[in-house]
C-alpha cells in the first residue's frame, strides 16, 4: 500500500461501520445503520447512510409526516470529490442531496487504518467509520 | 476497450451519470436538470441516486413535513448488491436499504449498451432510464 497515493486508496466502495460523536454512537440513526460510500476513479462520489428503523407509508405516496420520518438522520448525496493530501482532507462537492436546506461542499479529514477509512467532519468530534468492500 | 470481448457484467462495472428517463415515449418530468449516478462495483455492490431538479428548502433548523415531502418526492436513493443474468439480459438490484419509505426487495432491469450509454428498462414497462459512462 505504501506506493499508493491517498486518492488511489480512497477509490472504491466502502461499507458503513458506524458513526460516533465524542466516542459514543451517533444519536438518531438506530443500533445498526447501514450505508455505502463510493469514490470512483474519475472524481465522482456518492454517499448513502440509512438509519436503522422501520420507515413506512400508509398510502401510495408518503405523507409529509412519513417523508419527515424517512429523512430524519438519512444521508444521501452525490457529486464530485477532491483530495488534499497535504491537509489530509477529502472534499465532497455535492451536486445532489436529499436533505432539505443542504448545499455546498463537505470537508472531511481522512485516516486509513488497515481496511478501514475514518472520515472526520472538520471542527467536530464526529467520526464516521467505513470498511473497504472487497 | 473492445465491448465485444467483455461480458455484460464487466461492462456494467463503474459509475454512470444519469441522462434521463422516458416513459410512454415521453420524458419523465424530474425538472429541468435532474442529476444522478448509478454505480456497479467489482464486488457485487451497487448504489443509485437520482435527484429531481427542485429546490429543497428548509426555513428553520428542522425541516417541516411539507419541506420533507418536497425533498423526498421522486428522489431515488438505494443501495445493495446486484446480479447479472447474461442470458436474460437483465441485472437485478437487491436493495438493502431504500430512502423511500415502504419500498424494498429486488428490482429487475433489462440492460442495453449503446456506445457509452447504458439503458435500463423495467420488464413489462415502457420506462427506460438512460445513463452515460463516467470517464
Amino acid at each position: 500500500m505504501n506506493g499508493q497515493s491517498d486518492k488511489e486508496r480512497l477509490i472504491g466502495s466502502w461499507r458503513h461501520i458506524g458513526s460516533t460523536v465524542d466516542g459514543k454512537p451517533r444519536p438518531g440513526q438506530g443500533a445498526n445503520p447501514r450505508g455505502i460510500i463510493i469514490y470512483d476513479a474519475h472524481g465522482y462520489m456518492a454517499c448513502h447512510v440509512a438509519p436503522d428503523r422501520d420507515v413506512t407509508k400508509a398510502g401510495d405516496k408518503p405523507t409529509g409526516d412519513e417523508a419527515k420520518a424517512a429523512l430524519d438522520g438519512h444521508v444521501a448525496y452525490f457529486g464530485k470529490y477532491s483530495v488534499d493530501e497535504g491537509a489530509r482532507t477529502v472534499t465532497h462537492h455535492r451536486q445532489g442531496s436529499v436533505q432539505p436546506g443542504d448545499k455546498g461542499d463537505l470537508v472531511r479529514g481522512y485516516e486509513f487504518v488497515g481496511d478501514r477509512l475514518i472520515l472526520k467532519p472538520l471542527g467536530t468530534a464526529t467520526e464516521v467509520m467505513w470498511e473497504r468492500i472487497k | 476497450m473492445s465491448g465485444d470481448s467483455q461480458s455484460a457484467a464487466q461492462r456494467l462495472i463503474g459509475a454512470w451519470r444519469y441522462v434521463g428517463t422516458r416513459i410512454h415515449g415521453g420524458n419523465w418530468d424530474r425538472g429541468k436538470n435532474p442529476k444522478g449516478m448509478i454505480y456497479y462495483g467489482p464486488h457485487g455492490e451497487m448504489a443509485v441516486q437520482i435527484a429531481p431538479d427542485v429546490a429543497r428548502k428548509r426555513a428553520g433548523a428542522a425541516m417541516t413535513p411539507e419541506e420533507a415531502f418536497i425533498a423526498l418526492k421522486d428522489y431515488i436513493a438505494y443501495f445493495g448488491t446486484y446480479t447479472v443474468d447474461e442470458t436474460a439480459g437483465t441485472v437485478t438490484h437487491h436493495r438493502h436499504d431504500n430512502l423511500q419509505p415502504g419500498e424494498g426487495g429486488d428490482l429487475v432491469r433489462r440492460y442495453e449498451f449503446v456506445g457509452d450509454r447504458l439503458t435500463l428498462r423495467p420488464p413489462n414497462s415502457t420506462m427506460e432510464v438512460t445513463w452515460e459512462r463516467i470517464k
